[in-house]
């Protein structure tokens, strides 16, 4: 029982992801597909954990509990099988694997050619991989210093899943004598480690350290592998130095909820890329881009933002004509059907247990009005705005503005369904952004301390997909030109 | 590629070596030392290991009495994974002392906890500024 409760929710995402499966797909987007598919599984057992709960209780029935989620993992196993493409399926992992060897054995056949690359490639694999032991190394000393992790991990998120954990009064978690607790915030992590606790018949402090961590690793080995992909490998790592550099920021705040949100945001961009940019529309990416965003939604209440902020771009760019492949029936449907088992648990949460939201809840027309035509309150939120966009983030010179250098020097050409695409992308981040900059004008709560207390987490919702962003528009890093085409 | 593209690069890697922390601090102390859990993070580990069914009692008062009103304005950062066993504890009809193994103390001075776990026949556990964690004293 234990090793399933690990197991479980790996394979289901598994079973998931390989429904978006192509065969022409790239080593890169298989292994793209592959680091996304257990954030997937996570979020649906933390769904599936959360509706058993509201009918039962939380440690009621583990075997029977257990029973479903086998059952869901065998139903979308026979789902592939009797689609009849099992042999095809077999054939392609066999592909995929025989891919994989064969894009190492061209690695190593690459770099015999220029000195010059063999040099820029050993350097830059080697700053990379210190970089990530070095990340490594922080996190394990943290994480041993501080098991429960930061503030709000243990007093919101791993508090909410001890009340799974605790079984027969879980629902106090909902008490309005721990309001400040938050208890209208969504539950995907604390549904998940509240799960695993439950199943491993243990409260051990490693479940939320090595979820946090995944989370982490996610966002790396998504961008790392999608640029890999779109450009090639030496430019990928680039990217991964970025990433890893803005990720060392968020060991500040260990076991929170905003490092999942941040992963789920990235993989929904990413996944609305891909549909965008095909030329042969893979319908499933609808629902792969339709299950991050709603667990996105699950994830935090900001992931509701983000659904608000996509469905604004669909809008407008139908609207200007923007987008000549605008997205048909058949996307929605595909798209509703990954979102709606998210949106129908947290509608679920709002109208059973949680209490109304603390920022909501206490403003009024009135408080609005006099805060949004006061000078003062943008003046503080963009000079907040400002020291973050200069901010070093682990570096030792600003991270931002070197990354928009680094665009300026390597820009590149794309197609029309690049530009399109990525416009959108940009167009939803900013939208979000302006959410953000709109609560923070009319938060109740004392705007200084909202600031210090938020700003930086909801860069970090932000700045991966920025960084993707950055590294889809530009050129192959390629030291030697020479040897242009190998490195591919 | 032109040869300020390969510059920057080289810059940048430079750069990103730079910002990699070397095995020795500034201060010239070595890096890699015996990592020990923070203080009051011995203290979560240890009141997060009380299993719920020995329920713990939460007291700001030496008579042992919950006063929620207070009690939660003065929760520390310590006391917030007790929270799920403390509301337990305040909810349950027929609330008695006598019946909890594990008593933890908020807003008492380190003499005032003596004097408590004295008075009560209790053992302190654990304590750090602000609060203790005490047992029953139970006779070999």
């Amino acid at each position: 029982m234990k090793a399933l409760s690990i197991l479980l929710p790996v394979l289901m995402g598994f079973l998931v992801a390989f429904r978006a499966y192509q065969p022409k797909w790239s080593v890169s987007q298989v292994l793209f597909m592959c680091v996304s598919a257990p954030a997937i599984g996570i979020a649906i057992t933390s769904a599936l954990f959360f509706t058993w709960s509201l009918i039962l209780r939380p440690n009621l029935g583990h075997f029977w509990y257990l029973l479903i989620e086998i059952s869901i993992c065998a139903a979308l196993f026979a789902s592939i099988w009797v689609q009849g493409n099992h042999s095809k399926s077999i054939y392609q992992i066999n592909q995929y694997i025989r891919g994989v060897f064969s894009s190492l054995k061209s690695q190593v056949n690459i770099s015999g050619k220029d000195l010059k690359n063999i040099l820029f490639s050993v350097a830059l694999a080697s700053v990379f991989t210190l970089f990530l032991i070095n990340f490594l190394d922080d996190w394990y000393t943290l994480t041993v210093k501080a098991p429960h992790g930061d503030w709000d991990a243990w007093a919101i998120w791993n508090l909410r899943a001890r009340f799974f954990y605790a079984g027969e009064n879980w629902r106090d978690g909902f008490s309005s004598i721990i309001l400040w607790s938050h208890p209208d915030y969504p539950l995907l992590l604390p549904a998940f480690i509240g799960r695993t606790w439950q199943l491993l018949g243990s409260r051990t402090t490693w479940v939320p350290a090595l979820t946090g961590l995944y989370f982490q690793l996610l966002i790396l080995a998504a961008i790392v592998t999608r640029v890999s992909d779109l450009r090639n490998r030496a430019t990928g790592l680039i990217a991964g130095l970025f990433t890893l550099a803005i990720l060392q920021e968020s060991l500040l705040y260990r076991q929170y909820a905003d490092i999942p949100l941040a992963g789920y945001i990235l993989l929904a961009n990413i996944w609305l890329y891909q549909f965008d940019t095909q030329k042969h529309k893979s319908i499933f990416t609808a629902v792969m881009a339709g299950l991050a965003m709603g667990a996105a939604i699950w994830t935090k209440n900001e992931g509701l933002a983000f659904l608000l902020a996509f469905l604004l771009v669909e809008v407008a760019t139908r609207l200007w004509k923007e987008d000549t492949q605008a997205k048909t029936g058949s996307f929605w449907g595909r798209f509703l059907l990954g979102i709606a088992p998210f949106l129908f648990v947290w509608i679920l949460l709002k109208i059973t247990l949680a209490p109304p939201n603390d920022v909501l809840n206490t403003i009024t027309p009135v408080s609005i009005f006099s805060k949004l035509v006061d000078p003062r309150r943008y003046s503080l939120i963009l000079s907040g705005i400002f020291e973050y966009f200069l901010a070093n983030w682990s570096l030792i010179i600003p991270l931002i503005p070197l990354l928009l250098v680094f665009r300026f020097l390597f820009g590149s050409k794309q197609t029309q369904q690049e530009k399109t695409a990525i416009r959108k992308m940009i167009m939803r981040l900013c939208l979000l952004a302006a959410i953000y900059f709109g609560i923070y004008l009319i938060t109740p709560n004392p705007l200084q301390w909202h600031i210090e207390t938020s700003m930086d987490r909801l860069f970090m919702h932000i700045l991966p997909g920025g960084v993707f962003i950055i590294f889809s528009r530009v050129q192959k890093i390629q030291f030697d030109q020479t040897n242009e085409g190998n490195d591919t | 590629m032109k040869l300020i593209q390969q510059l920057f690069l080289i810059i940048l890697l430079i750069l990103f070596a730079l910002s990699i922390e070397t095995p020795f601090g500034s201060n010239g102390e070595p890096y890699f030392h015996p990592v020990t859990t923070e203080p009051d993070h011995q203290f979560n580990c240890l009141a997060s290991s009380i299993p719920p069914n020995e329920i713990v009692l939460f007291t700001t008062e030496t008579d042992g009495a919950i006063d929620w009103s207070t009690s939660t304005e003065m929760l520390t950062r310590t006391q917030y994974h007790l929270v799920p066993i403390l509301i337990a504890a305040h909810i349950k009809p027929g609330f008695d002392i006598e019946k909890y193994r594990w008593v933890v103390t908020a807003s008492m001075t380190l003499e005032e906890i003596e004097a408590f776990s004295k008075r009560n026949n209790l053992q302190i556990v654990q304590y750090c500024p602000g609060m203790a964690i005490l047992t029953k004293v139970i006779a070999e």
